[in-house]
């Protein structure tokens, strides 16, 4: 059989990305994983032993390779590949340079076995310092393996400047994650010193990223999906206050290819916005489309770099699917959605562009209850079906079609008197109750400081608050919206968070009226009543979002009666 | 401990002592009630260590003295239940109460009078007696206007205070106010004050009798209304009630009068379209006329009333939460009510057109400034 794979010719050569791929156990597990997935494999094994720097072996049932091949493969520039500089622009394999298993042949003990589908034989070749030092025959068995060993027993100087062992395998771990969740059809198993870390089934994209992840993460994600011109896109994003630290999961796929880009992770925090938490990092996994021809691979050596033609296009794509994403729905956790009437979400609903879709929860006979029932206590259980319940003076609960929903009494207050503080200081029409008793309020000089300010955004919000002597104020009202009587606290708490959250990124209005919202806001523990708590969800409903605070955090989680049944094993 | 009862007289009985038994408490041990069984009959208690009720009832076949708490709710559900027959009780080992009637017998589980909380004790108390239509009325006219703020504990209750010539309640919550006294009545006791908690208000407008006096005893820290045969105590409300003297307006030089009955259907009917949220109403002043408007940007409904008045201001616009004004004037009790005005930032001042005899009523309004 002809040998597929050639020297690339000097002209080829020049026009790649020149530099060392090898620089970590993990650069050796990233190239052979790739190179049998470039050789069709549909499972591959990884074996990983003293994190790499022992033993790395890539066991794939790929196309293999001739005896031939295999006698080149090592050579530099041996690719079969790419053959010509056209071929360079339309690259669709994870491999063009012909260098990899050069650069890994002559810095580790390397011994490959390789067997086509009808091949009566394997090819067994042991190479020593980039050259081969004993060929053997064994019997066939399709497909590739591929072992490292030793790695950079002749470099003392890179050996010495690896890693703890566990960084090292972090880092191969990392990669192996990668690649598996752009290959999510492709069987993969990781053995670390004996160990099997994972066993990954064929599957499709969600599955392959949830069979990746702890599975209380599962509940959390969002399907984005948008086409713009020649980038298309897909992917999933974790709905906001889901509570990730890390920015582990924050991965782009450019053609099945893992790449980091900046650009795109700002594109993505752009659109998530203030729906984040302060420290809070989302997990995304994104999948770009993108023609070869308009995008560069050829620009780093690790190929974890690329340029896009299109650069604004890309970027718009990814801000503009996060933020449908995070527009839909589909953002409270699995709430399932009726057809029906109901008046407490009317106005919700005339503001949905599509309210069809978003359903409306069937309240209203619930709502007709309220008004002078008691406080009805959760774990007493009333004979009655009450419309609302309070659970430890902290969540409102109430039934829709098929769930149970859990509403978070104060960031639902929160995201309500944000969006009046917000219209306040918009149109400059805060609406003030007049106070009987003026509070007056004594501050440092600091606090006084901060509130001057604060004072003009205060009284747009509807404050009226008057400057008395030093470093002492008067408020003479507040806006309605605020709950009776704690004007002094409320001020100063206001200050303390203006003063923390300075610096940030948001408008001051929008700081302000954060930190109205938030301190003004009824909070867990305070007790309702039936009728604060129907006017709550109703108001709740008529906001722009009513499914997350303005930090970022839900206000509504939806329990299904599915999931309940599966917990009672129904 | 062994005794019979008639139904309908323990229901009557534990209903009342109900009003104070927490639904939901962290101390699970208030959720009962006392059953003391003396030689005169069986008291009954219940309490929220704040308030306290206890209930004297008649017995018949008193046999041993003897004391069990019992679960609130299940008593009451049970006696309810029972057509008006002689229910008998008898407490048994283990702190069980088997309950017997001609057709069934039960046995409720209850719990030691050792785990249930002590009476409050008074010292250095005075006793005085008061009418109860006049306490009953002064309560009524108060108690709405009491604030629910923890912040601010002080104004969680009924003000009382007695002083030699007068006898007056104030509540207010910082948005409203309203303030009775009455000239005409003269306690045999010191003067004093002091900060009665809304539950006890509310519990002791149900027990006043409509003629007679009432009894009440007080100290520094609490207050007992003595009605026959059941008392109602209350621990007072710390802290300094605040110098409400001081900002009811004496220069408000508007006069707005107003029939009562039709001012509430109009401003109940326009409140209908403000918004959920701020319950913001309109009144726009002009001589002779009122109109009372809303409106609720956010679902484009709006409400407006014309009225006839007598108002000879100049043209003003005021805005007032709905339902404080309602409260108000639900609580004026004459045809008609004046509104003193000066300012649409300044308090109203709301009163009947007439006085009782030795009575002065005010109530007070802050109004909400217009956007
Ligand atoms: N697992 C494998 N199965 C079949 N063929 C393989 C396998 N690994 C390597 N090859 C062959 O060896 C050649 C050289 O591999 P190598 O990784 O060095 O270069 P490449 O994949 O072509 O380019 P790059 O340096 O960008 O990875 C490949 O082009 C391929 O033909
Ligand atoms: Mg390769």
């Amino acid at each position: 059989m002809d040998a597929r794979i050639k020297i690339l010719p000097d002209l080829v050569m020049k026009r790649i990305a020149a530099g060392e791929v090898v620089e970590r156990p993990a650069s050796v597990v990233k190239e052979l994983l790739e190179n049998s997935l470039d050789a069709g494999a549909s499972s591959i094994s990884l074996i990983v032993r003293d994190a790499g720097s022992g033993l790395i072996k890539v066991v794939d049932d790929g196309c293999g390779m001739s005896s031939e091949d295999a006698a080149l493969c090592c050579e530099r520039h041996a690719t079969s590949k790419v053959y010509t500089s056209e071929d360079l622009e339309t690259i669709s394999t994870l491999g063009f340079r012909g260098e990899a298993l050069a650069s890994i042949s002559s810095v580790a003990r390397m011994e490959i076995v390789t067997c086509r589908q009808n091949d009566s034989e394997s090819s067994r070749l042991i190479y020593e310092d980039g050259s081969v030092v004993e060929r053997l025959k064994t019997a066939p068995r399709r497909g590739t393996a591929i072992s490292v060993k030793d790695l950079f027993y002749n470099q003392p100087a890179r050996r010495k400047f690896l890693k703890a062992p566990s960084t090292e395998l972090r880092h191969i771990i990392s990669v192996f994650r990668h690649i598996a969740i752009a290959f999510p059809a492709v069987e993969f198993e990781l053995i670390i010193d004996d160990e099997r870390t994972y066993d990954l089934r064929a599957a499709d994209r969600k599955q392959r990223i949830l069979d990746l992840l702890s599975s209380a993460q599962a509940h959390t994600f969002i399907p984005v999906e948008k086409t713009i011109g020649s980038v298309s896109l897909q992917g999933l994003i974790s709905r906001p206050g889901s509570g990730r630290k890390s920015k582990q999961n924050q991965l782009f796929f450019l053609n099945n290819r893992f790449i980091t880009d900046r650009s795109l992770s700002h594109a993505v925090m752009t659109a998530y916005g203030t729906r984040l938490s302060r420290n809070e990092y989302p997990d995304y996994f994104i999948f770009l489309t993108i023609d070869p021809s308009r995008v560069d691979v050829n620009v780093h050596p690790t190929k974890i770099e690329v340029r896009f033609l299109d650069s604004r296009l890309v970027y718009d794509t990814v801000r503009r699917a996060v933020a449908d994403g995070l527009r839909t729905p589909a953002v409270v956790p699995e709430l399932q959605l009726v057809p029906g009437k109901i008046s407490g979400a009317r106005r919700a609903a005339a503001r949905m562009r599509n309210p069809e879709e978003m359903g409306q929860l069937t309240l209203e006979a619930q709502r007709q209850a309220v008004g002078s029932a008691p406080v009805v206590d959760f774990r007493s259980g009333s004979r009655e079906r009450p419309p609302f319940w309070q659970l430890h003076d902290t969540y409102i609960l109430t039934q829709i079609k098929s769930s149970l929903v859990l509403i978070d009494q104060h960031v639902a207050h929160e995201r309500i008197l944000y969006e009046k503080a917000l219209a306040s200081l918009e149109d400059k029409r805060g609406i003030s109750q007049q106070l009987l008793f003026p509070q007056s309020v004594q501050l440092d000089a600091g606090e006084f400081a901060v509130l001057t300010d604060m004072l003009p955004y205060l009284n747009d919000i509807g404050f009226t608050v008057r400057e008395f002597g030093k470093n002492t104020v008067i408020v003479e009202a507040v806006p309605v919206t605020m709950k009776n009587g704690t004007e002094k606290e409320l001020l100063l708490d206001m200050i303390d968070m203006y003063r923390e959250e300075s610096g940030g990124s948001d408008a001051v209005t929008e700081k302000i009226a954060a930190v109205y919202a938030c301190k003004a806001a009824v909070k867990a523990g305070d007790p309702l009543t039936l009728q604060e708590m129907a006017s709550l969800v109703d108001q709740l409903f008529s906001t722009k979002e009513p499914y997350f605070c303005p930090h970022g955090r839900p206000i509504i989680i939806n329990l299904t009666l599915e999931e309940i049944n599966k917990k009672f094993g129904r | 401990m062994k005794f019979s009862i008639n139904q309908s007289t323990l229901l009557e009985a534990l209903q009342n002592i109900g009003r104070v038994v927490p639904t939901r408490s962290t101390t699970p041990i208030l959720e009962n009630i006392l059953f003391d069984l003396e030689d005169g009959g069986l008291k009954i208690t219940g309490t929220d260590l704040e308030v306290s009720i206890t209930t004297r009832v008649p017995v018949e076949q008193v046999d041993t003295p003897g004391s069990i708490a019992l679960p609130a709710r299940v008593m009451t559900e049970m006696i309810r239940s029972l057509p008006d027959i002689s229910i008998q009780f008898e407490l048994e080992e283990n702190n069980k109460l088997k309950i017997t009637t001609d057709k069934g017998r039960y046995h409720v589980s209850g719990l030691s009078k050792d785990n249930y909380p002590e009476q409050p004790q008074f010292s250095d108390a005075e006793n005085f007696t008061v009418p109860n239509q006049l306490i009953a009325r002064m309560l009524q006219k108060t108690i709405f206007a009491v604030s629910s703020e923890e912040l601010r504990p002080a104004l969680m209750g009924v003000f009382l205070q007695i002083m030699p010539d007068e006898f007056r309640m104030v509540a207010t919550d910082g948005h409203r106010l309203s303030k009775i006294v009455n000239r005409g009545f003269k306690a045999e006791v010191s003067p004093l004050k002091m900060i009665i908690p809304p539950k006890a208000v509310q519990i002791a407008l149900k027990n006043l009798e409509e003629e007679g006096d009432t009894e009440l005893t007080i100290d520094q820290t609490g207050l007992q209304f003595n009605f026959g045969n059941t008392t109602l105590y209350t621990r007072l409300v710390e802290g300094e009630y605040p110098d409400y003297e001081r900002v009811i307006p004496r220069d408000n030089d508007k006069t707005l009068t107003v029939d009562r009955e039709l001012l509430i259907s109009s401003v109940k009917r326009v409140s209908l379209f403000a918004s959920a949220l701020t319950h913001q109403i309109r009144l726009e002043l002009s001589p002779n006329q009122l109109l009372v408007c809303s409106e609720d940007l956010e679902v484009g409904g709006e409400g407006r009333e014309t009225l006839d008045v007598e108002y000879d201001g100049e043209p003003m616009e005021i805005g007032y939460n709905a339902n404080y004004l309602l409260d108000i004037l639900r609580h004026a009790d004459t045809e008609q009510v004046v509104f003193k005005l000066k300012s649409p930032v300044r308090a109203a001042l709301i009163t009947p057109t007439a006085e009782n005899e030795n009575e002065s009523f005010i109530m007070l309004i802050m109004p909400i400034k217009l956007g």
